[in-house]
C-alpha cells in the first residue's frame, strides 16, 4: 500500500513538472480511451497515426480517423493537410463530419518538404491543426515538431504512410501519442456493410497507458465525442500484433 | 534624326563650328562613318577612307565612332520623349518611335504636336502616319517636308512614288529589286505578290503590308522605370549572405516608408543584384495582400537568397515594388479574431513563395456527379464555399485514375464476390449498390463515354472499397471493373 501511495505522489510531482496537456484536451469517447489517455487527446502536441498492413500504404482508415477527430476541434482557424499525393477526396470528409471548407491543402514534393512545411505551420500559429502525410520522420525532426506544437498551441498529426511492407525508419518517439489503425469487420446490415469499424491500437501515450479497442466513428455529428467504443480488447487483434513487432 | 552620331558627338562637347567626322575601323582600314553637314559640304562623305577625307579637308576634326554610346543617347532621348506619350522607343541607328495614339489632343492636335517636337529636336524630321512603316518612310524621304502629318487612309497613295529603299529592307534585297526595275513602292505593290515572295522572300510583302496597314507590327517599347525602387551601391563589393540580408532589410525599410507615405502596399517585389562581372541575378516574391512590413518583406526575400550566386561580389542591390495596391492603415478590432488572421496571410505568403503557388489550395465543390470533377481547387484565401452533401457515400481516398481490377461476379448485375487489386485477393463479405453515374454527355471525352455502376464493398478484414463496373454484360464489350476509391 505504501509503495502505491509513494508512486501516486511521485506521479503527481511529475505531472506538475511537465503537464502533459498545456493547451487542453480533446475528448475522444468520454470513456475508456480518454481514461487511458489521461483525460483526452492533448491539444498543442504532436501525434503519430499509422495504418496496419495495407492501410499503411493507402492511409484510408487513418485519414478517416483524423477527419472524425478534426471535425470536433472547435477552432475558427483553418486546418492544413499536407501530402506528397493528392488522393485525399474532400467530399469523403463530409461523411465523417468534417467540412472541407475548413481545409487548406498543400502538395509537397517529398518527406523533407512536408516536414519543413509542417514545422513552419506549427510555429506560425495560423492553423488549428495540421495533418502531414510522411513516411520517414527522424528523431531530431520529431523533437523539433513536438516543440513547435507546444510553443504555438497547434495540434500536429503525422499520418505515416509507406509502400506496403517497407516500413521506413523508427517510430516518432517525441510524439505524445502513437496510434495504429486497422479496419475491422462491421456488423452487416443485410448484405450491405454497416457503419465502419476500426481496430485502434494506442501504442504509446505519454502520461497514459497503451491499449487496444474496437471503435466506431460517431455518425451523429451533434454528439460531443467523435468515437464510440464497441469493445475493449485484452489482446491486440492478430493483424495489428503481427505488424507491431 | 538625321546625322544622329554627329549630333551626339557635338552634344558631348565636340566643336560644332568646325568640320567633324566620326571614324570607324573597318577591316583594318580607318573609314568615315558619319560627317557633319559642314564637312560634307567640303567633300567628306561617309565610306571614304580617313586619308582621302584628310586630303579633301585638312582641317577635319576626327572623333571615334561609338555605336553603343549612340544607342544609349537615343534611349535617353526616347525617355525624354515620354513627356509626350508613354510609348516611346529608340529605333537605331538614328530614329525614334512615338506612339501618340490618344495623346495628340493634349498638345492641340497632331500638327501642333509635330511642330512642337520639331522645335525642340531640330533638325529632326518628323512624320505622323497611321502605320509605323509609313511614318518611317515619310520621315526619311528627301522629297517630303521635314514635318508632315499624313491624313488617315492616305498611306498607299503617298508612299507609291517613294523609292523601295524606304521600306526598311535589307540592302541586298533593295539592290536586287532595283536590278529588275522595281524602283518605287508603287511599282512593287502592283506586282503579283506570289512572284515577289518567290523571288525575294516574304520580307518585301510583309513590309509593304505593314506600311499600308494590312499587317500588324510590334514595336518593343522599353519598360517605363518603376517609381517604387530603391538602390544601394557599395564601394567594396559584398558577398556574404549576412550582408545581403542586411542590405535587403535596409532597402525594404526605405521602400516601405515611401509606400506608407503614399498609402500603398507592394504586391510584387523583386530584388536585382548587380554583380561585379555584370551579371544580374534577381529574385522576386509575390504576396496575397499588399505588404508594407519591412521585416516581412526582407524575410520573404531572404528565403530566396539561396538561389542568388553572388559570384565575385555584388556592387549594388536594387529593390523594386513592381506591383502596388492601396493599403489603408488598419485598426485592429477588439472583438474575436477572424479566421483570416494576419498570421494566416503571413504564413500563406511564406509558403507560396517557398513552394510554388499551385501547390497550395483550398478545396472547393463543383456541381458534378462525376467523382473526379466534384472537387476543384480554389486559391487558399478565397471565400470558403458551402459543400453540398454528396448523393451517396463518398470515399476518403480517390484514386486518379481508377485502377483496373480482376473481379469475379456470379450474376452480371451483382457486386463481385472476390477481386484482386495490387496483387492481393479480397473476398467481399458485404456490398451495397449500385449507384449509377453517367458520363456528362456535354463533355465529350474519349475514354469516359460509358456510365459506371458504383458498389461499396467490404472485404474479409473490414477494409472498404469503392468499385465500379463499366459496360453492359451481353454486349460486344464485356464489363470492366475498376477500383476508384477507399473508404475509411
Amino acid at each position: 500500500m505504501e509503495s502505491s501511495a509513494t508512486l501516486a505522489r511521485l506521479r503527481a510531482q511529475l505531472s506538475e513538472l511537465a503537464p502533459p496537456a498545456r493547451h487542453g484536451v480533446l475528448a475522444l469517447d468520454g470513456g475508456a480511451i480518454d481514461a487511458a489517455l489521461g483525460g483526452g487527446l492533448a491539444r498543442g502536441a504532436l501525434h503519430s497515426v499509422e495504418g496496419a498492413a495495407l492501410e499503411a500504404e493507402t492511409g484510408a482508415v487513418p485519414a478517416a480517423f483524423l477527419a472524425a477527430l478534426l471535425a470536433r476541434l472547435d477552432d475558427p482557424r483553418p486546418l492544413f493537410w499536407l501530402a506528397p499525393t493528392t488522393d485525399l477526396y474532400p467530399p469523403g470528409l463530409l461523411t465523417h463530419g468534417l467540412d472541407p471548407a475548413r481545409l487548406i491543402q498543400l502538395r509537397t514534393s517529398g518527406d523533407d518538404e512536408t516536414l519543413a512545411t509542417l514545422e513552419t505551420l506549427l510555429r506560425s500559429g495560423a492553423a488549428s491543426a495540421v495533418v502531414a502525410e510522411a513516411g520517414r520522420v527522424g528523431k531530431l525532426a520529431g523533437r523539433r515538431l513536438q516543440l513547435a506544437c507546444l510553443g504555438a498551441g497547434v495540434t500536429g498529426f503525422v499520418l505515416r504512410r509507406w509502400p506496403h511492407g517497407r516500413r521506413p525508419g523508427e517510430d516518432i518517439t517525441a510524439a505524445v501519442t502513437r496510434w495504429r489503425l486497422a479496419p475491422a469487420p462491421s456488423t452487416r446490415d443485410g448484405r450491405a456493410p454497416g457503419p465502419p469499424r476500426w481496430h485502434a491500437a494506442l501504442l504509446h501515450a505519454r502520461g497514459g497507458l497503451p491499449g487496444h479497442w474496437i471503435i466506431e466513428p460517431e455518425d451523429r455529428h451533434d454528439t460531443p465525442h467523435p468515437l464510440r467504443l464497441v469493445a475493449g480488447l485484452a489482446d491486440p487483434p492478430a493483424a495489428t500484433r503481427r505488424l507491431a513487432g | 534624326m538625321p546625322g544622329w552620331p554627329i549630333r551626339r558627338l557635338q552634344r558631348d562637347g565636340w566643336p560644332a563650328d568646325r568640320p567633324l567626322a566620326a571614324v570607324e575601323t573597318l577591316q583594318g582600314q580607318r573609314r568615315i562613318a558619319d560627317a557633319c553637314p559642314q564637312a560634307q559640304a567640303l567633300g567628306v562623305a561617309p565610306g571614304q577612307s580617313l586619308a582621302q577625307a584628310r586630303a579633301v579637308c585638312p582641317e577635319l576634326t576626327v572623333a571615334e565612332a561609338d555605336p553603343i554610346a549612340d544607342r544609349a543617347g537615343l534611349d535617353r532621348l526616347a525617355l525624354w520623349c515620354t513627356r509626350t506619350t508613354p510609348l516611346a522607343a529608340a529605333d537605331p541607328p538614328d530614329g525614334l518611335w512615338l506612339d501618340i495614339t490618344g495623346c495628340a489632343h493634349l498638345f492641340g492636335g497632331e500638327q501642333a504636336l509635330a511642330d512642337r517636337l520639331a522645335a525642340r529636336l531640330a533638325p529632326a524630321r518628323i512624320a505622323i502616319a497611321g502605320t509605323p512603316g509609313a511614318a518611317w518612310a515619310l520621315a526619311r524621304a528627301a522629297t517630303r517636308p521635314a514635318v508632315q502629318v499624313l491624313p488617315p487612309g492616305q498611306e498607299k497613295i503617298t508612299l507609291a512614288p517613294l523609292p523601295v529603299a524606304l521600306l526598311r529592307l535589307d540592302p541586298r534585297v533593295i539592290a536586287s529589286l532595283r536590278r529588275v526595275g522595281l524602283r518605287s513602292i508603287g511599282e512593287l505593290a502592283r506586282q503579283p505578290r506570289a512572284d515577289i515572295t518567290a523571288r525575294f522572300g516574304d520580307t518585301p510583302g510583309l513590309r509593304l503590308d505593314q506600311a499600308h496597314g494590312h499587317a500588324a507590327e510590334a514595336i518593343a517599347w522599353p519598360r517605363a522605370p518603376a517609381p517604387w525602387s530603391e538602390r544601394l551601391g557599395f564601394v567594396e563589393p559584398i558577398g556574404t549572405p549576412e550582408d545581403l540580408v542586411r542590405t535587403l532589410t535596409l532597402l525594404a525599410t526605405t521602400l516601405c516608408a515611401r509606400l506608407e507615405a503614399a498609402g500603398l502596399g507592394a504586391l510584387k517585389v523583386s530584388a536585382v543584384f548587380h554583380r561585379v562581372d555584370d551579371l544580374r541575378p534577381e529574385c522576386a516574391i509575390a504576396t496575397a495582400k499588399p505588404l508594407r512590413d519591412p521585416a516581412r518583406m526582407a524575410r520573404l526575400l531572404g528565403a530566396k537568397l539561396e538561389t542568388i550566386d553572388p559570384g565575385f561580389g555584388v556592387e549594388a542591390v536594387v529593390l523594386t515594388a513592381e506591383a502596388v495596391a492601396a493599403l489603408a492603415p488598419r485598426q485592429d478590432s477588439m472583438g474575436a479574431r477572424t479566421p483570416q488572421s494576419d498570421e494566416l496571410i503571413a504564413v500563406l505568403d511564406d509558403l507560396a513563395n517557398r513552394l510554388s503557388p499551385d501547390q497550395l489550395w483550398r478545396p472547393a465543390p463543383q456541381a458534378s456527379h462525376v467523382p473526379e470533377r466534384a472537387a476543384v481547387t480554389a486559391p487558399p484565401l478565397a471565400r470558403p464555399a458551402a459543400w453540398p452533401h454528396p448523393p451517396g457515400e463518398r470515399p476518403i481516398r480517390l484514386l486518379r485514375p481508377p485502377e483496373p481490377i480482376e473481379a469475379t461476379a456470379p450474376v452480371p448485375d451483382d457486386p463481385p464476390i472476390l477481386f484482386r487489386w495490387r496483387g492481393a485477393l479480397h473476398r467481399v463479405r458485404a456490398a451495397s449498390g449500385p449507384e449509377r453515374i453517367a458520363a456528362e454527355w456535354w463533355r465529350r471525352s474519349v475514354i469516359d463515354t460509358r456510365f459506371r455502376d458504383y458498389y461499396r464493398v467490404e472485404d474479409q478484414h473490414g477494409a472498404r472499397f469503392w468499385l465500379f463496373r463499366t459496360g453492359l454484360p451481353g454486349t460486344a464489350q464485356p464489363p470492366d471493373w475498376y477500383l476508384h476509391g477507399l473508404f475509411g
